[in-house]
């Protein structure tokens, strides 16, 4: 394993329920190596959005209260940094691919405007600079006409172009990290096919790390190198992929699997 | 394919279309002549990716959609040539289940006002003991009668469907088109409400159109399976047949694309080129552009639905690779 | 739980809504004592003298024609009750079924009938409109009425029309529609309960701004008629206050002011009850 890029330690998110603090995320920690893909596999309720969101500090104090010893990422430590130097981070060092599509994007400005938008905010680049390199990630993430999804609306795409186009705008600065949020849940097979290889290409070239959040283990089988099993804010089980399906320690992994292979739970 | 005379349901050459509207002035073919047999008691999975029109379909049966020519035979007798009232009784025997039980249940009545609702339409039994027979529902597909007067919003998805599910049960059909039922669903949901799915089958002789577009949900679940591609039905088998030997090339693009939950097994692979739009027609076969096995024909003509000797009996495709 | 007693229970841990509630109750009260002849009836007699102080004959006083500041003010309870309701409801009632149809059958002929309506209706502006019903109906005293609610409800209208678009695709109405529920009845009864929360709203701006209407069109004569209203009060007191006596004003604008904002507190509490998916509990964090 490479040397770790992503360092966590006791990361807790606590949201009021019923007037009590309850821990969706309960002090977890976790490493992520360089170039690394790691899966972050649960059921829905686990924790694992959330995980995501205080890790990229977009969890508002009216939703919760987010707490950590350390979330280092290159030597910063994320969780001490007011919002001013996160917003530098965010989209630069470290980004995020939702799970929507549709709602991702802002429907009222063309593609090439918001993935120029990245580009000319991180990376100062002049506008016809900023055009040029949108092109250029277009034709990465696989388009075979960047021009014209340039020029498109977001509505005027079909789910999968557009969360191609969320992949180019969060990997245009080549971050080190790329937190997916079950990115492709709401794609066709086929089109999920694409998206993944695509994403886990382009991150291999950057040396980008991946979280991947998903509840779909064959995703996990086949994309990702490590997995870790998230139950009710806890991590039960960090292993690498082919240990976890051959040989899962925790019962509840093992019920994962039961599950994902159809046999009764 | 089941003979007309034993099925359920048959669908001869449906075909429906969307106006074209603003700024999309073309007509749309969602449904391009489909034809389709559901033996009673059995499970027909629809399965398709986004544009297949496998919703459209769905909906056209349900005659909830306007159907442009072709025939929806129920046992037999044509539903678009009932009268309303014969239509009316028609529908006891042929209900639904959609997507997204949070959606398609009315967020003000609780489960119990839902549930006696078709009861109360088709004036089944009397008045007084319509709710024993909701409560009796409820039973079937496992859920505790003390939440019915539970509203929507207070249950969870799995529950939500299993009511959804109730209500399309409670009127006694014999056949319940499922729209992609388990889509909202987590993994282990699933798991249980297919296996309800099997045991309502099993036990009272539902027959299921179990419209999809998970691969691994089908192959548990259904009996025969129907490939739609672009508003055609590009292979109709039974399951077993399909997923151990699928004909169509889309069949085993769509086969291979998904990820098995299983390191050992090779890594999905990609289906070139963008999903279909059914904005721009294509002349020829729907899937030659994208397709890796393209004869030259492909392109010109478009293969009728056949039954080659070398595959099974009741195992038709569309495709020119395969001309008996 | 009963869907009903579920409202109640909501309603019940809202202390602004309460306190709205309990104002509200009191002011109607007031105005039922009045409509049933038991208080406020000696508005219109000069019991006093001209602008006498506040008095235990006279709590508030006496204006400018030695008439009881006091008795006009809780008259005019009955007054603004009267013209909120029949307008908030009248119009309500109205915008919902015309929304509600040109929701459903939108695209079509009486969608487009009832836009056209719409867009006639607001083009006008509302002053002339109500001077135009008032002439045209001869000082009747439900003209305001009238005038109000004709253009009042396109208000209401506009967004349950929006509401119903929305709705008629959920798969709620499909499921209805599969169970072969004729049209009208799926309308009635799934799609306009869920326009509630709409309803609730518009029908208490519409009590507010019934009332702050009847002022303005007192002000220019064209409001009340046969009755006292705080309207009528307010433009008394304009001369009033130059010469320097204030009972009148203060009276009437205390009197509105409280009873406006108590609804105004006691709507959005309902607006909340109504609602299915509010958690109380969530929001007050």
């Amino acid at each position: 394993m490479n040397a770790p890029v992503l360092v966590v330690r006791d990361l807790t998110v606590s949201v009021l329920q019923d007037r009590q603090p309850r821990a969706v995320v309960d002090g977890i920690s976790f490493d992520l190596a360089e170039g690394e893909i790691l899966a972050l596999v649960g059921e829905s309720g686990c924790g694992k959005t959330k995980t995501a969101e205080a890790l990229l500090g977009l969890v508002p104090a009216s939703a919760g209260s987010v707490s950590a010893q350390s979330i280092v990422l290159g030597g910063t430590n994320l969780a001490a940094l007011p919002e001013s130097a996160m917003r530098r981070v965010r989209g630069r060092d470290i980004s995020m691919v939702f799970q929507e599509p549709l709602t991702a994007l802002d429907p009222v400005f063309r593609t090439g405007h918001q993935l120029s938008a990245v580009f000319r905010r991180h990376r100062r680049l002049g506008r016809s600079e900023a055009r040029r390199a949108s092109l250029e990630m277009l034709e990465r993430v696989g388009f075979a006409d960047a021009g014209h999804v340039l020029r498109s609306y977001p509505h005027e795409l079909s789910g999968g172009m557009r969360q191609r186009v969320v992949i180019a705008m969060a990997m245009a600065c080549r971050p080190r990290v790329l937190v997916a949020d079950e990115p492709t849940t709401a794609l066709d097979v086929t089109t999920q096919a694409q998206v993944l290889t695509r994403l886990t290409e382009l991150a291999g070239e950057a040396g980008t790390a991946i979280l991947l959040i998903t509840h779909d283990l064959g995703i996990v089988a086949h994309y990702c190198d490590r997995a870790l099993i998230m139950r009710d804010g806890r991590i039960v089980e960090q292993a690498a992929v082919d240990q976890l399906f051959r040989q899962p320690r925790h019962p509840y992994t093992a019920r994962l699997l039961a599950a994902a292979r159809g046999e009764a739970p | 394919m089941a003979g007309m005379a034993t099925s359920l349901l048959s669908v001869r050459d449906l075909v429906v279309r969307y106006p074209g509207r603003g700024r999309r002035p073309g007509e749309i073919v969602a449904v391009r002549g489909v034809n389709i047999d559901i033996a009673p008691a059995t499970i027909l999975a629809v399965v398709g990716e986004s544009g297949s029109g496998k919703t459209s379909l769905a909906r056209a049966i349900l005659q909830l959609q306007p159907i442009a020519s072709g025939r929806v035979l129920l046992s037999g007798e044509d539903l678009a040539a009932l009268s309303p009232q014969q239509l009316r009784a028609a529908r006891r025997d042929i209900q639904a289940v959609f997507q997204d039980p949070m959606a398609s249940l009315s967020p003000r009545r609780s489960v119990l006002q839902s549930l006696i609702e078709p009861l109360d339409h088709f004036r089944i039994g009397a008045a007084g003991e319509r709710e024993d027979r909701a409560v009796a529902a409820l039973e079937t597909v496992g859920l505790d009668p003390a939440l019915r007067y539970r509203l929507p919003h207070e249950l969870s998805g799995g529950q939500r469907q299993r009511v959804a599910l109730a209500r399309a049960l409670v009127s006694g059909p014999r056949l319940i088109i499922a729209d992609e039922p388990l889509s909202s669903l987590d993994v282990p949901s699933q798991v249980r409400i297919v296996d309800l799915l099997l045991e309502l089958r099993d036990r009272l002789g539902v027959a299921f159109l179990f419209v999809s577009h998970d691969l691994s949900v089908v192959r548990r679940l259904a009996d025969a399976v129907a490939v739609m591609y672009l508003g055609t039905v590009v292979e109709t088998a039974p399951a077993q047949a399909l997923f151990a030997a699928a004909a169509h090339p889309y069949t085993r693009a769509l086969l291979a694309a998904s990820p098995a939950p299983d390191p050992r097994l090779p890594r999905p692979l990609v289906l070139p080129g963008e999903p279909p739009s059914a904005l721009t027609p294509t002349a020829g076969c729907v899937f030659h552009k994208r397709c890796s096995e393209r004869l030259a024909r492909c392109a010109a003509e478009e293969p009728a639905q056949s039954n080659p000797g070398s595959l099974e009996p009741h195992h038709s495709v569309r495709c020119f690779l395969w001309k008996a | 739980m009963e869907p009903e007693g579920r409202i109640w229970r909501r309603l019940r841990e809202d202390r602004a809504g309460l306190a709205g509630l309990a104002v509200v109750s009191l002011f109607l009260m007031l105005a039922l004592a009045v409509w049933l002849g038991l208080i406020g009836q000696d508005w219109s007699i000069a019991a006093g003298g001209r602008w006498e102080p506040p008095s235990p004959q006279h709590w508030f006083g006496t204006n400018i024609l030695g008439q009881d500041i006091f008795q006009r003010a809780v008259y005019s309870v009955r007054t603004a009750f009267e013209v909120g309701l029949v307008v908030a409801v009248l119009s309500t009632l109205l915008g919902a079924l015309l929304g509600a149809l040109a929701g459903w059958y939108s695209h079509g002929w009486p969608d487009g009938a009832i836009l056209w309506l719409m867009g006639v209706l607001d083009s006008i502006p509302f002053y002339l409109f109500v001077a135009a019903v008032a002439y045209a109906l001869q000082g009747q005293p439900w003209a305001m009425h009238v005038a109000m609610i004709a253009t009042f409800w396109t208000g209401t209208s506009r967004l349950v029309r929006a509401e119903v678009m929305k709705l008629k695709t959920r798969e709620f109405v499909m499921a209805a529609r599969t169970i072969g529920l004729p049209d009208l009845l799926i309308l009635g009864r799934h799609v306009l309960p869920n326009t509630v929360h709409i309803l609730l709203v518009q029908a208490s701006i519409a009590f507010v701004a019934a009332i702050k209407t009847e002022v303005i069109l007192s002000f220019l004569g064209l409001g009340v008629q046969d009755g006292v209203s705080w309207g009528l009060m307010l433009a008394e007191s304009t001369q009033e206050v130059l010469a320097g006596h204030f009972n009148n004003f203060l009276a009437a604008s205390l009197m509105l002011f409280v009873l406006l904002m108590s609804f105004n507190l006691l709507a959005d509490a309902l607006q909340d009850a109504f609602d299915p998916t509010f958690d109380p509990k969530q929001a007050a964090q």
